[in-house]
């Protein structure tokens, strides 16, 4: 909701402020950071989800390659149509 | 209002020096990463979280002291969230003529990025639980985190599923881009969004703002339209 109101205040000018485009660049240059303490979690997890790992690892893996090869043929597809 | 507010501050004010601990492993990280050429099985994340969680476990300390240690980071992911308008906004005016491409990207891939973890969940049998928690595994941390909770799922399994996503994303998606012949940053950046959420956003920001916007946009309106079929779809899975 916040990104979306920010959006929309930032179509009305011409150029963010300075300040605002510093700050923003400073704040998702290290977006990496802000992810370290919740996935730090991944090591301290119950037993019982560690069990079905291998099964939600490949899980991730299948279907993650799979739309992201999906997407790149569609994309690819379009473009070729147009 | 106020009693959000004051959550928020107490979130921030239970920092302690075990922030310093993310900050380190972090630069660690972030150094590794860049000697690497920015090999995407460097990044980060998979640099850093080992290292802490190594200490962690070398010092005695659980991961609820850690994480609550390091509230200001998480407090700052909202702030960051919001700070992706800015890029996203220097790209609006392109919007209109990509439209067609864009709206049909995110919706079949939105979709299809659920029906196939869905799906997958279902051959190999893993539990009602695990169903729940993975249903969502594409859109970005905040927004899985909800519609887990109104699924039922396990909040701490969502965050580990999305990480992981995120992960694999930015690991497979050189290759696929590279054997399909995707070179256009915008439609990389497009599909690291809606697949691989704010990690494929980070990792899209380090090719090009250009690239990182249209992730920024692939990531914001595939939570949104997620979070609008998964319920259901979630239902036909169930019965």
């Amino acid at each position: 909701m916040g990104m979306l109101i920010l959006l929309l205040a930032l179509t009305f000018v011409d150029r963010p402020m300075e300040f605002l485009d510093h700050t923003s660049g400073l704040l998702i240059q290290n977006l990496s950071l802000m992810f370290i303490p919740i996935s730090v979690g991944a090591f301290f997890l119950s037993t019982d989800i560690y069990q079905q790992f291998p099964a939600i690892l490949t899980l991730i893996l299948l279907s993650t390659s799979g739309v992201i090869l999906f997407m790149a043929l569609l994309i690819k597809g379009l473009e070729k149509h147009d | 209002m106020i009693e959000l507010i004051q959550l928020q501050w107490l979130q921030v004010t239970q920092s302690s020096w075990l922030l310093g601990l993310s900050l380190v492993g972090y630069a660690i990280g972030l150094t590794v990463y860049r000697r690497s050429g920015s090999r995407a099985f460097l990044h980060p994340l998979l640099v850093s979280t080992p290292i802490i969680a190594g200490l962690l476990y070398l010092t005695n300390l659980s991961f609820d002291q850690y994480y609550q240690g390091n509230g200001l980071l998480s407090w700052l992911l909202g702030p960051t969230t919001v700070a992706l308008a800015v890029p996203l906004s220097k790209q609006m005016r392109q919007l209109p003529a990509l439209v067609r491409t864009v709206s049909l990207t995110v919706l079949t891939g939105g979709f299809i990025a659920a029906l196939l973890a869905l799906s997958l969940a279902v051959l190999f049998s893993t539990s009602e639980v695990v169903l729940l928690s993975i249903a969502a595994k594409s859109v970005t941390t905040p927004i899985a985190m909800g519609i887990t909770d109104q699924l039922g799922g396990l909040l701490t399994l969502i965050t580990l599923v999305v990480l992981l996503t995120g992960i694999v994303g930015i690991l497979v998606a050189e290759t696929i881009f590279k054997h399909t012949g995707i070179v256009d940053e915008r439609w990389q950046g497009l599909i690291l969004g809606i697949s691989a959420h704010a990690i494929g956003t980070a990792r899209a920001f380090d090719k090009s703002p250009r690239c990182g916007a249209f992730s920024t946009l692939g990531m914001g309106l595939n939570g949104i339209w997620t979070s609008l079929f998964l319920p259901s779809l979630v239902g036909l899975f169930l019965n």
